[in-house]
């Protein structure tokens, strides 16, 4: 079974999300700070990480950066997760500091992000 | 607070020769004046008839020691049908009190000494406050100058006097025949800098005014009851000197808006107090400079376009001008300057300039617009839980009944509007904040709309509308924007298009270059746009009857934004919409031609 993390300080989002994953047939874990996924990423080596740019503790951009740099995981996907529609400059960082895709919490319905995901576990 | 009572007449005596004073107790628990104060007595009928009607006002006539619901008031008696009708009405009668209406009352700061100058029946409010004054143990310093014919015709004396012994701070001088200026400043010498009141009748109130002017006391230390001194001598003349040229232009120096007068160039040749303290310049250092001294910080295009109005077209530009002051800091105004001209011939002499500061109004609609920027963000969280909690609801839904599905399906449809109703916010405040233009980009216009139209079609073809695109500009085009500002101007347009259109018709989108713009204009075969409503048609949050009847969502703001973000390029909007023939909404922006050689 293919791993994936979900990092998401919302609750709400993050159960939301772990359901559908698991639904789909994903093993979940799950962290809700940027330290947390720091540490699960090099736990539990996961096939596929989701992370929310914004949260507490590292913000996505910061656990990018760590993980990039880690020789380990330079070609770990990573979908960064926004809540900005409107926030050019933040994908572009994003996708800088070697995030491979992105999705807009209000603008993409679950079943974008499960296709996404798809790829990215049989590429 | 209530200005109407119903009162009971409690009491009704003779306390001083032909001066009556009735007593009411109002239909309320407490009665809240001021000492200084008057009242209306309104009367149900008037058994003697009085030419000046039922109504008189009276001074309220309060000792604090009665019921809080319990005033009085006191008057001579005279042929006054009003006046006869009231001695008349016995007790417990009912009559009408409105009010307290009046400002003639007691300095708030205690430590201002006062100085009564009374005659006869003016004593009554003057009678209200020394008791008020003596109940509440107020250390103000107070003298009283009371003036009758006799001891018989002096009423309230006795009283008087013993609230003199109650309150070392009174002084009472009692005194028969009228008040002189000898016997004021001889009883006066003692106070310094007082608040002087003159109560009586009319004549001696204009008489003692007059005494107290001669003596270098200036007008706004004197009280009197309501627009006694309009009529006098001295403020006459006071009047006579605002008609004359200097008195006109002392009215101007001392006007606190921001007030110029410049020569057909821009010279200064005048400015007032109120320029002085918005530019912080002196009027010395502002004459015979221009207004660039604090102005200059807008772009290039914004005073061309006031000078041609001002200079060329002879008519009055009205704007918000962003300006420096001599401090350094940045200020807000919303000016008006217009021309003036010889009338012999015509010829321009100058022009008029008068600002007002709006910088803290800015600073309030800013933070306003903050606030929407804010709230939209954090609605976006709960927002995308509810549109995603919904899918999942749907993605499971065989556990659900047909009512329940459909339950879940408007449910995402109305979190799906929600969202589209915050971006709209969002795209807003961006615009407000001026956010949105920052970022600019290099946009080839051709294959921008045509992207757009693409992306449009999908809408269109769900109201059964075709977009027809004729764009009149050859070759390859330019221009730096921002897109989404952009995109936002042409969406709001396009939609609004289809919107208010019947089905089954055509939108228009012209592209043309005219006189160095890119005019856009984008038309449909909707209604007429009221003529009520076309004015308030771009005005941020206005939406019309007319268009609330055809679609009743929206936000009110997509017009708005079409308007400000032209503007903010230094371009225009507009709309033509008559009868029989298409209604045509257009925007221009400045070309930046960028020529492509490929």
């Amino acid at each position: 079974m293919k791993k994936i993390l979900v990092a998401e300080d919302e609750e709400v989002l993050l159960n939301v999300l772990k359901d559908r994953f698991e639904a789909e047939g994903w093993e979940v874990t799950t962290a809700r700070d940027g330290e947390e996924a720091v540490e699960s990423i090099k736990k539990t080596r996961p096939d596929l990480v989701l992370l929310d740019l914004l949260m507490p503790k590292k913000d996505g951009f910061e656990v990018l950066k760590e993980i990039r740099g880690d020789p380990e995981f330079k070609t770990l996907p990573i979908i960064v997760v926004l809540s900005n529609l409107g926030s050019d400059e933040d994908i572009k960082k994003a996708l800088a500091l070697g995030a491979n895709d992105y999705f807009v919490k209000t603008q993409h319905p679950m079943s974008e992000i499960v296709e996404k995901a798809k790829k990215y576990e049989s590429s | 607070m209530e200005k109407v009572y119903n009162a009971v007449i409690i009491d009704c005596k003779e306390v001083a020769e032909d001066a009556y004073e009735v007593g009411f107790e109002l239909n309320c628990e407490n009665f809240y004046f001021t000492p200084g104060q008057y009242v209306w007595v309104v009367l149900p009928e008037l058994r003697y008839p009085d030419e000046h009607g039922n109504k008189r006002s009276f001074s309220i006539v309060s000792s604090f020691k009665s019921k809080n619901n319990q005033i009085s008031c006191v008057f001579r008696k005279s042929d006054s049908g009003f006046k006869k009708t009231l001695i008349s009405m016995p007790i417990g009668s009912t009559v009408r009190i409105d009010g307290p209406f009046g400002f003639c009352t007691l300095p708030q700061d205690e430590a201002v000494p006062v100085v009564f100058l009374v005659g006869g029946i003016g004593i009554t409010s003057v009678f209200t406050m020394i008791s008020h004054a003596t109940v509440n143990k107020s250390p103000r310093r107070i003298i009283l100058l009371y003036a009758n014919k006799n001891l018989e015709r002096t009423a309230y004396l006795s009283e008087l006097k013993n609230l003199q012994q109650e309150n070392k701070n009174i002084t009472l001088v009692s005194h028969f025949g009228d008040l002189t200026s000898d016997l004021i400043v001889s009883n006066t010498r003692d106070v310094v800098n007082p608040t002087w009141y003159i109560f009586g009748p009319e004549v001696m109130v204009l008489g003692i005014g007059e005494i107290l002017t001669k003596n270098n006391i200036q007008l706004d230390k004197i009280e009197t009851e309501e627009f006694r001194l309009c009529t006098s001598k001295f403020y006459k003349e006071n009047i006579e000197v605002i008609k004359t040229d200097d008195g006109f232009k002392m009215a101007l120096d001392n006007a606190y808006n921001h007030i110029i007068v410049t020569d057909s160039d821009g010279k200064i040749v005048y400015a007032n107090h109120g320029a002085e303290i918005i530019t912080g310049y002196s009027i010395k250092e502002m004459l015979g400079n221009t207004p660039r001294l604090w102005g200059g910080l807008m772009a290039g295009d914004f005073y061309k376009s006031l000078w041609k109005t001002i200079k060329e077209d002879g008519k009055v530009f009205e704007g918000e001008f962003t300006n420096r002051k001599k401090s350094g800091d940045i200020y807000i105004a919303r000016a008006k300057i217009s021309p003036f001209f010889n009338p012999k011939n015509n010829n321009l002499i100058g022009f008029v300039g008068a600002e007002e500061e709006i910088t803290k109004e800015k600073e309030i609609e800013r933070k306003k617009t903050e606030f929407v920027s804010i709230a939209s963000h954090q609605l976006r969280t709960p927002v995308s839980a509810l549109n995603w909690l919904t899918e999942a609801l749907q993605f499971n839904s065989q556990n659900l009944n047909p009512k329940q599905l459909v339950y879940v399906r408007d449910l995402s449809v109305q979190a799906k509007r929600l969202i589209e109703l915050i971006e709209d916010l969002l795209d807003f405040s961006r615009i407000e904040l001026k956010t949105a233009l920052q970022e600019k980009h290099q946009i080839d216009i051709s294959s921008f709309i045509n992207k757009f139209v693409k992306e449009m079609e999908p809408y269109a073809a769900s109201k059964k509308h075709t977009i027809i695109l004729n764009v009149k500009i050859t070759g390859p085009l330019t221009i730096e924007i921002n897109e989404k500002s952009l995109y936002n101007m042409f969406q709001n347009l396009v939609s609004n298009a289809i919107d208010y259109s019947p089905d089954n018709t055509e939108v228009n989108i012209n592209l043309e270059k005219v006189d160095g713009f890119i005019k856009a204009s984008v038309s449909n075969k909707g209604p007429v746009i009221p003529d009520d409503e076309k004015p308030r048609i771009f005005e941020r949050f206005y939406r019309g009857e007319s268009v609330r009847k055809m679609k009743q969502e929206g936000t009110g703001l997509g017009l708005y934004v079409v308007k400000t973000v032209a503007e903010e390029l230094g371009g225009k909007v507009g709309f033509e919409s008559e009868e029989g023939k298409d209604t045509m909404f257009w925007f221009t922006i400045p070309l930046k031609l960028i020529n492509k050689t490929k």
